[in-house]
């Protein structure tokens, strides 16, 4: 163990002395890849350790797996890029607040009422237009559903932390619990639809459901939503006032003030962002895929959003790839199952894992300033 | 009717234990300043451990142990990261319910293949305490329960004695308010940190092993229904004090208990009632400058020591 | 002569912290049952010297004896068990504690447990054996004044079994009528045979109490003086560094035609751009005290504050901004009522400020050069020319820096007060409030900035500057208002001869003037 830590040392510094000739920044996003490389290897390694101990060839089968279920098949990239949708949404929303300075662990719950929300609108606006309106105008109304029940979702926390300097922590998770009892009851009782065994919603209409993009497989033309919020967001955070506030916030609060940036407006418009953009997942997983609502419908998105946020550093443009190696992961575990018998907890342990010896090498190699 | 009343403060009492040990766990962790959010996690990963061991082995003392050493471990990895490498708590905490949750699974796995398809064993039982037993009504609900129990009913009192009356009581709280104060006054901040962390995420093992052993004689991933979460809810709704955080535990546990009962008689879909202890904690926040008033001033704040202040 | 070794013995003291030499060789000797003053500015060591007695700073040189004994104190624990105590709140008390929590915290009573009565007796006894008193031992300090905290700070000492007792800069945070009670006390315990060593800068004090005095400037001890036999102006002259021939000021100074302009140009006593009145701010935990009873900025003025640290220029600043809400009192900007105004909304409307903390306040540690220089540039230009902005801050203040997208915290503390001062210069403001401007400057670099403000005062601009540097306060402006334990404790005009700084350090240290 020592020995890989002294090799590690030996190889950062080396880094570091060819770049001492070159700029800062060069060497600072060569130390980042590295750690990040290095996080990979080990976690990949200890994987490899582990499966080992299973079974001799285990390993390659992973790595087999791995390829195969993901990257061989247009079909299966397109369904993982289905399940890539909410944590991606849910992250960007994320990046928001974490670049002001506010810890949105409210995910799930956003995610759960914006896609209860948007269920009853359009289910109420169907009615009342007795369907005879084309399809993405319901389908639109849905959206906007969702973007509303993500932020209502979150306006509690915010002000709680606004007004009171509550922990949003706290107060998002408690949000969380209260989502999950509704959704249950609205499954269970109110909404549930007495046709199906399990205690699921009804159906939203035909005409408000996304068609598919990819034929035969899950994915459906919600994928855009994500790409074109990516570039929202991009140009908000580098091109933007907005932004440019947020990040001075985030970093400094005090010199913030002092430089005229209003912060009360900055964490705010920054949370309803991330509550709406959370909220529009939802819409968008009930529109796409589920087409109801019911108690699993989202399964861990919004801690996963957290985790690929903070992974991302925040930069909406490396949030897709995070997420996607999200998915991929938990694809392959569910291959793996099939094959080779394994747990798909193995894939939460391997990459929290990774996760732990990520902020190891993070913290270690951080400078004092 | 007293029949009735009677079974349900038996089987609030018992529910109630791992929940204890959750809240005080926790509690003790965080009054050092240390934000432990994978609490639901440990509690999981534990009666995991605990559940395998009785099936592999048979013997329930072996099982109780093992969820404590695997509460113990799993805490000295998150005060590791939270004390030596000065991490980000809140995220190293969801990492570890990942960790923890992917663990579950693959032990669950293991006892899947061990005890067929059925993961079923024998539940602890009660045990009766002479003489007091025989008390009409307490005697039933609170001398005749299983040993975990009895367990919690002392943890209460212990903890308190501990934390306010003992020197290192003082220590501990003093650490949580100001962790500098204390490095100044010749504490070390350190060792109290780990031994609050570890304190606390053993009686998280405890709670887990009561839970697999006691409550349902068996294991899957949904085990804890969130009691961690309502544990550290607990806390802030019991303003860190043991007392308060008992209380607040009991109130939790008793709605939910009650929820069944309770929506025969307010005719409320039971989810509702579900929800109010959430509800309640979030307009206690909202009154609340007072009460984060009372958390520990240094919780979930790296302690960084600095020469030159 | 006593025939005691001394009580305290500290022969060649050096420290130094990166950049700055704190202590340079400090000799410090106390002899047992002194009451004996360490005067200086802040700045000048004292605290640092202390804090190396006290054990929470290791000295890189010199050598440490307590009653003749050799000593190396790794924290401040060890010392107070060789009967060592400091009296200074800060750091040793905790706010969430009672009293007698405190006391516990470090009185070795019986055993694992506390015994709340134990200390409590304890208590009571010292309290009246020193006719000390606290009412409340059963309530958070954090509810009780600042007067009953340092009593409780110095009950501490007493029961642990403290004899040499520092005071450090005890009365800064008191208001005047319990400075009385406090010096009475510290006699009392005095007569009981402790020996005393009170930190402080104010001269006043040190003639009321102590027999000796040590003068500390610039981590340098300036001599050992008997207080019978050494001038209060004398003393003066010492802390400042200043000689009593520097009345006059700068006739042989390039700018001094600057001087004579801008004495007759743009002042425009019609034109008000900031007007303080009755304003008063308290904060009893933290002991903050604000009075202002009047103060008056014209067009094209610049207004010095001048005064030893903690006199409450930051805090009449933060008042100013909006950061720190005043409990009464009315400010006008540019005659708008800006009282109830949020800190961004006063800023837009024309105020600039350079905060007086740098690193915590002033820059934003992981962003780039570019970001920080032109970070609320953002308010009035586009987005688009923050860059050319940046670039252009970075030019003329001379900011050297290999490439503006590296971040701030690659520079050296010069360059980022460059980068500082100027991206609050280039704003567009009426008013610029500025602290230290030049702290931590090279003499070229020092009178390029003040070039730029004379400059920008010849266009109409106003200025408040807080510096504790009399010359360049002198230089720079119209009037120099001197602050003292939160209030205006004098303003001193410009003479055609220029300033008076004897008379400016004399208000700064608690004097009257006349």
């Amino acid at each position: 163990m020592d020995d890989i830590f002294r090799v590690t040392f030996r190889l950062m510094r080396s880094i570091n002395f060819i770049n001492k000739i070159n700029r800062h920044l060069v060497r600072r996003i060569l130390l980042i890849i590295g750690i990040y490389i290095i996080s990979i290897i080990t976690s990949l390694v200890l994987t490899s350790l582990t499966l080992i101990v299973i079974d001799m060839k285990a390993p390659l089968d992973f790595f087999h797996t791995l390829y195969f279920a993901v990257l061989s098949d247009p079909i299966r990239f397109s369904n993982i890029l289905t399940r890539t949708i909410p944590v991606w949404l849910i992250a960007l929303g994320i990046s928001c607040t974490l670049r002001v300075g506010f810890y949105n662990i409210g995910g799930d719950g956003q995610f759960l009422f914006g896609a209860i929300l948007a269920l009853g609108l359009v289910d109420l606006f169907y009615g009342l237009t007795g369907g005879v309106l084309p399809g993405p105008i319901y389908i639109i109304f849905a959206l906007i559903g969702g973007i509303l029940g993500g932020v209502l979702s979150i306006v509690i926390p915010l002000l709680l932390k606004v007004w009171r300097n509550s922990s949003e922590v706290l107060a998002t998770i408690l949000l969380n619990n209260i989502a999950f009892l509704l959704v249950e009851l609205l499954v269970l009782v109110l909404w549930r639809d007495p046709l199906v065994v399990e205690p699921v919603s009804f159906a939203i209409p035909e005409v408000a459901r996304l068609p598919l993009l990819v034929p035969r497989s899950s994915l459906h033309f919600g994928v855009i939503v994500p790409v074109l919020l990516t570039i929202l967001i991009y140009f908000i955070f580098n091109k933007s006032v907005l932004g440019l506030e947020f990040l001075l916030t985030g970093v400094n609060k005090s010199a913030a003030i002092y430089d005229g940036v209003n912060i009360k407006k900055s964490m705010i418009v920054a949370a309803l962002l991330s509550g709406g953009l959370a909220g529009l997942a939802g819409a968008i997983e009930l529109l796409g895929v589920s087409y109801r609502l019911f108690r699993g419908l989202t399964v861990g998105f919004g801690t996963a959003g957290v985790i690929v946020a903070w992974l991302s550093k925040s930069n909406p443009l490396v949030i897709p790839a995070f997420a996607l190696l999200f998915s991929s992961l938990f694809a392959t575990a569910d291959a793996l199952q099939r094959t080779l018998q394994l747990p798909v907890g193995f894939v939460y342990t391997t990459f929290s894992m990774m996760l732990l010896v990520l902020i190891f090498m993070e913290k270690t190699f951080e400078r004092v300033r | 009717m007293s029949n009735i009343i009677e079974q349900f403060s038996i089987v609030l009492v018992r529910t109630s234990a791992p929940m204890i040990f959750a809240a005080i766990g926790e509690l003790i962790t965080e009054r050092a300043g240390i934000l432990n959010l994978g609490c639901d996690g440990i509690i999981l990963a534990s009666a995991a451990i605990a559940s395998l061991i009785v099936i592999a082995t048979g013997n329930y003392a072996l099982a109780f142990v093992g969820a404590i050493i695997t509460g113990v471990i799993l805490g000295a990895l998150l005060a590791y990261f939270a004390i030596d490498k000065k991490a980000n708590q809140t995220i190293t905490g969801l990492i570890m319910n990942f960790l923890t949750y992917g663990l579950a699974i693959i032990l669950y796995r293991l006892m899947a293949e061990l005890s067929g398809t059925f993961i079923y064993f024998k539940v602890l039982g009660s045990v009766s305490i002479p003489i007091l037993s025989d008390i009409p009504y307490i005697g039933k609900v609170f001398f005749n329960q299983p040993f975990t129990v009895y367990m919690a009913l002392l943890i209460i009192p212990l903890m308190y004695f501990l934390i306010n009356y003992t020197r290192v009581g003082l220590y501990l709280r003093a650490v949580g308010h100001s962790a500098r104060v204390s490095d100044y006054l010749g504490i070390n901040v350190r060792k109290i940190r780990y031994l609050a962390t570890l304190v606390g995420t053993s009686l998280l093992g405890i709670s887990g092993a009561h839970l697999a052993l006691v409550e349902f004689g068996s294991f899957n991933e949904q085990m804890t229904g969130g009691i961690g979460w309502l544990g550290i809810l607990s806390v802030i709704l019991g303003g860190w004090k043991p007392i308060g955080v008992t209380l607040a535990t009991l109130f939790f546990n008793g709605v939910r208990n009650l929820a069944i009962y309770l929506t025969i008689i307010i005719k409320l879909p039971s989810q509702v009632i579900l929800m109010l202890p959430f509800i309640v904690t979030l307009i206690v926040m909202g009154f609340a400058s007072k009460r984060f008033a009372e958390a520990p001033a240094d919780l979930a704040v790296p302690y960084i020591k600095r020469e030159k202040l | 002569m006593s025939p005691y070794p001394p009580a305290i013995e500290m022969r060649g003291i050096t420290k130094t912290f990166p950049g700055v030499v704190a202590l340079d060789n400090v000799d410090f000797m106390v002899e047992k049952g002194e009451i004996h003053a360490l005067l200086g500015e802040n700045g000048a060591g004292k605290t640092t010297l202390m804090n190396i007695l006290y054990g929470f700073y290791q000295r890189d040189k010199g050598e440490v004896k307590v009653y003749g004994e050799s000593v190396n104190f790794k924290n401040p624990r060890e010392a107070m068990t060789r009967g060592i105590f400091m009296v200074s709140q800060h750091f040793s008390l905790i706010e969430e504690f009672t009293p007698w929590e405190n006391v516990a915290m470090i009185y070795r009573g019986s055993g694992l447990t506390i015994n709340k009565r134990e200390v409590i007796v304890l208590l009571t006894e010292v309290m009246s054996n020193y006719g000390i008193f606290i009412e409340n031992l059963e309530v958070p300090i954090k509810k009780l004044s600042v007067v009953d905290k340092q009593k409780l700070e110095i009950l501490k000492a007493l029961i642990c079994g403290g004899n040499i007792l520092i005071f450090d800069e005890p009365t800064s945070v008191l208001p005047p009528q319990e400075v009385d009670a406090l010096l009475n006390t510290i006699k009392k315990l005095n007569n009981r045979g402790k020996t005393i060593i009170y930190v402080t800068h104010k001269i006043g004090e040190v003639y009321r109490i102590a027999n000796k005095v040590t003068v500390l400037r610039a981590g340098k001890n300036l001599g050992t003086f008997d207080i019978t036999e050494i001038k209060p102006e004398t003393l003066v002259e010492l802390i400042l560094g200043v000689d009593r021939k520097f009345e006059k000021t700068y006739e042989n100074f390039s700018e001094s035609n600057i001087i004579v302009q801008s004495g007759v140009a743009s002042l425009n006593p019609e034109e008000v751009v900031l007007e303080i009145s009755n304003l008063s701010y308290l904060d009893k935990r933290e002991g903050r005290q604000l009075k202002i009873d009047n103060l008056v900025v014209h067009k094209g003025e610049v207004v010095g504050i001048a005064g030893l640290a903690n006199s409450g220029q930051k805090t009449l600043v933060e008042c100013i901004i909006g950061v720190r809400k005043a409990d009464r009192g009315d400010i006008k900007f540019k005659n708008i009522h800006i009282n109830k105004l949020p800190p961004h909304e006063r800023i837009s409307l024309g105020i600039s400020i350079l905060p007086e903390d740098r690193m915590t306040e002033g820059i934003y540690p992981e962003l780039s050069i570019q970001v920080n220089a032109s970070a609320g540039h953002h308010k009035i230009h586009p987005l688009k020319e923050l860059k050319n902005i940046a670039t252009s801050i970075v030019k003329e203040f001379n900011v050297k820096a290999k490439s503006l997208r590296d971040p701030i915290v690659v520079l050296s503390g010069g360059n980022i007060q460059r980068l500082l001062v100027g991206k609050t210069l280039t704003k567009k403001a009426d008013l610029y409030i500025l602290f230290h401007p030049t702290r931590g400057l090279d003499i070229r670099s020092t009178s390029s900035v003040h070039e730029k403000i004379l400059s920008m005062k010849r266009e109409g601009k106003s200025f408040i500057i807080i510096s504790e540097d009399l010359e360049e306060l002198a230089k720079l402006s119209d009037r120099i208002v001197v602050m003292y334990e939160g209030h205006i404790n004098g303003t001193v005009e410009r003479t055609e001869k220029g300033y008076d700084l004897y008379k400016i350090g004399e208000l700064m240290t608690g004097g009257k003037i006349g």
